[in-house]
């Protein structure tokens, strides 16, 4: 179920010239859990506060970053990109840049006694907007530090028939991603080959060879240990958690299986385990646990 | 890389106490920043609008009303000379001994102290020491004092790693973090040479 905002999102941007719209019409897992009551809320919000767009959203689209953000520190993948959640965010970002400019401002022509006690707002939003922005900017570096290791992975997943080329790569991550993913393998590309493949043999010339005693290709540790927090809370129409059992005792809890071992386990709600990546890797995407 | 090395296996404590911040904690405000209607329409004034937490509580404050804002928030205004902090009920002298009672009783289980008690605690300490109840150089020998029974236990679990799972009871976020690089590098390891001795076999 994706509620589709694209309408919204276009109608406040044309108010803010700077940001670019990229998120066009990407599906986004993030926002399908809260997706419903943005539609019945928006339409009124923007009617009465123009100024502060999406007012009964901001506040679950900064947790939802912040759990974005945890969850790209911690897993070995490169998680897909949250097309609209970044766009909003970006948007937000810019119109208290502006918001600060134009009150700064005031402060200037008034030129009454300026009392700490009128410019307390200010600082506020100001250290406020220093802490979106680290935010933003720890999570764009950390997804490019994760492009950067994978890139032959990357391309090589992207080339696959089955994948439907390049539109994958779209869905996994931003415009600007996708331009810093390409330059970059092509210029350490360019490097490898002008400095020492040139030089070898021709069947040694690839850089990407499987076939060799050790595979070339970087693949994510799919089987990582992660530290997870399991959070549950996520309903469906009918208002309960398929995926959720009982332990022994009765408890609720998700079962997972570890096929290596044949072992089960039951992951308690609230409870924090130590396991390996690729048996949460789904209850992560769903949002029923949280990497930390 | 676009990441520094040492950030891409966890997250550093300055990290921890930014996710810690963003948590909610009680304060009495010492400025008034409700308007009646009247001086509204005359000046609206300086008003707040936040975009990563609720800004009616901070439009709404009332002197010495406790209310509730986010961390960073109250130790901004803290450091403005603009509120005092309420101190959590689990950061007195009484309920501390409580919970180093219950971690001398029990050697192989922690106490429910809150996930994020060491960065509340340390923060609270450097930045508002004047709002506590007790004296503060008491408090911080029993949050010493907690940190090492804890410490002790913690490095006694470390046994227990294993190739498949672990499950980890009230463990704080920063006591987590700090076991991180250790415990998961253990356990990959420990899962490689599982999976190469199955492989041959």
């Amino acid at each position: 179920m994706s509620i589709d905002i694209d309408d919204i999102l276009a109608e406040l941007d044309r108010d803010t010239t700077a940001v670019e719209q990229n998120a066009s019409s990407y599906p986004d897992q993030s926002d399908r859990t809260q997706g419903n009551d943005v539609s019945q809320i928006r339409p009124a919000d923007k009617v009465v506060d123009p100024v502060v767009p999406m007012q009964f959203n901001k506040i679950d689209d900064y947790q939802r970053l912040v759990t974005h953000w945890k969850n790209e520190r911690m897993s070995p993948e490169l998680l897909p990109y949250p097309h609209h959640l970044m766009t909003r965010t970006l948007i937000r970002i810019q119109e208290r840049i502006e918001l600060i400019e134009t009150l700064s401002m005031g402060y200037l022509e008034d030129n009454q006694e300026l009392t700490v006690d009128s410019k307390l707002p200010l600082l506020c939003m100001e250290a406020e907007l220093e802490r979106l922005k680290f935010l933003v900017r720890s999570f764009i570096r950390c997804r490019l530090s994760k492009i950067d290791k994978y890139s032959i992975y990357l391309r090589q997943q992207s080339e696959l028939p089955n994948n439907a080329g390049l539109s994958r790569l779209d869905l996994l991550m931003s415009k600007e991603e996708v331009k810093y993913h390409m330059k970059h393998s092509d210029i350490l590309l360019k490097l490898f080959n002008n400095a020492i493949l040139k030089h070898l043999p021709e069947e040694l010339q690839a850089v990407n060879d499987t076939e060799g005693s050790i595979s070339m290709i970087d693949e994510p540790d799919w089987n990582k240990t992660v530290f997870i927090l399991v959070c549950g809370g996520v309903v469906d129409e009918s208002g309960v958690d398929s995926k959720l059992t009982t332990d022994d005792d009765g408890k609720p809890c998700y079962s997972v299986i570890i096929e290596d071992l044949n072992e089960e386990i039951y992951l308690l709600i609230g409870a924090v385990y130590v396991i390996r990546y690729s048996v949460i890797r789904d209850l992560m995407t769903e949002g029923r646990v949280v990497l930390i | 890389m676009a990441l520094p090395r040492d950030l891409s296996i966890g997250f550093s404590p300055q990290e921890i106490q930014f996710l810690i911040e963003n948590e909610p904690i009680r304060i009495m405000p010492r400025i008034t920043t409700r308007k009646t209607k009247k001086q509204l329409a005359k000046d609206p004034g300086a008003q707040w609008s936040l975009i990563t937490c609720d800004d009616s509580t901070v439009n709404n404050m009332v002197a010495m009303n406790s209310c509730e804002v986010t961390l960073w928030l109250a130790l901004l205004l803290k450091q403005q000379g603009k509120c005092n902090i309420v101190v959590p009920s689990w950061l007195t002298l009484q309920q501390l001994e409580k919970y180093l009672e219950f971690e001398l009783k029990n050697p192989s289980r922690f106490s429910n102290l809150p996930w994020n008690w060491l960065v509340v605690s340390s923060l609270l300490f450097a930045r508002c020491s004047d709002d506590f109840q007790d004296p503060v150089h008491l408090l911080r020998s029993k949050v010493q004092d907690l940190r090492e029974v804890r410490l002790g236990k913690v490095n006694k679990g470390l046994q227990y790693l294993n190739e498949s799972h672990l499950q980890l009871e009230n463990l704080s976020l920063m006591e987590i973090n700090e076991m991180r690089p250790y415990a998961c590098g253990i356990m990959d390891k420990l899962r490689t040479i599982h999976d190469s001795s199955n492989d041959t076999t």
